[in-house]
């Protein structure tokens, strides 16, 4: 897990309930992160870089 | 790691289905946005079930811990118990929020019952203590904040999903106890698992 992917995984999240993610799940998401294995955090990171790039596309 | 809200009581809870429910963000947008949620949501949901069960298999094995890590996808599906639902109450279906919640919920519980029973119960006795939990929603953020605790030395990473599974339980009380016809429909299939 890097400060970058933290970072972004912040970021990410900011932006989604922003857009009108749940909160909560969202919270969820960041208080587990670092329990997830690598390739697990890569493909979070993917879920909410595509949900937020379709979020915005829409708008 | 402890949270000052986990200490609240579910005791001033509404009734089932007497809550009040607010616009759900996958009510309130654009098709494609409705959809790009449902999307988001659902690939969320089917990782923490890998990473609940990746989690559990890091610790010791039992006849329970087994069983339970085998039914987490049966458990978690949401789709199976929206037929359930669909039979026993004509054309109700889950919407997104309602799968998210129950599905995390469910999920998480299953660790909980493995963390808090493996190797003390035998699978029969494991899978009613997971349904009684799930039954009680009001005890359910101790349950899973306990089973956190037991966790912390053994399975950290699973320890910390259980930590933020009980800070999701409080946030989501009042949606939770929407949703109770739904965990009680849960420990009718449990029953029916625990013939396997």
């Amino acid at each position: 897990m890097t400060d970058q992917n933290i970072d972004l995984l912040n970021n990410l999240v900011e932006k989604l309930k922003a857009a009108g993610e749940d909160t909560a799940e969202m919270k969820f998401w960041q208080e587990i992160f670092h329990a997830l294995n690598p390739q697990q955090q890569k493909e979070l990171l993917e879920i909410l870089k595509t949900e937020l790039s379709k979020l915005e596309t829409s708008r | 790691m402890r949270h000052p809200e986990q200490s609240h009581s579910f005791s001033q809870m509404p009734e089932a289905g007497a809550f009040n429910r607010e616009p759900k963000p996958e009510q309130t947008g654009s098709p494609e946005q409705r959809e790009a949620i449902e999307e988001a949501k659902e690939s969320r949901m089917r990782l923490l079930k890998e990473a609940i069960a990746s989690r559990l298999r890091e610790t010791a094995q039992s006849p329970l811990l087994n069983k339970l890590v085998n039914i987490l996808p049966v458990v978690g599906d949401v789709a199976m118990f929206a037929k359930i639902l669909r039979g026993k109450e004509g054309e109700k279906t889950l919407s997104v929020s309602e799968k998210t919640i129950y599905t995390l919920i469910v999920t998480s519980s299953i660790a909980a019952t493995a963390m808090l029973a493996s190797g003390e119960l035998g699978a029969s006795a494991g899978l009613k203590a997971l349904g009684d939990a799930l039954l009680h929603l009001d005890s359910l953020p101790t349950y899973l904040q306990s089973a956190a605790e037991r966790a912390q030395e053994i399975n950290p990473r699973l320890s910390a999903i259980l930590f933020a599974a009980a800070n999701f339980a409080i946030a989501k009380k009042t949606e939770m106890y929407g949703l109770k016809y739904l965990f009680d429909t849960n420990l009718t299939v449990l029953n029916l698992k625990d013939e396997i």
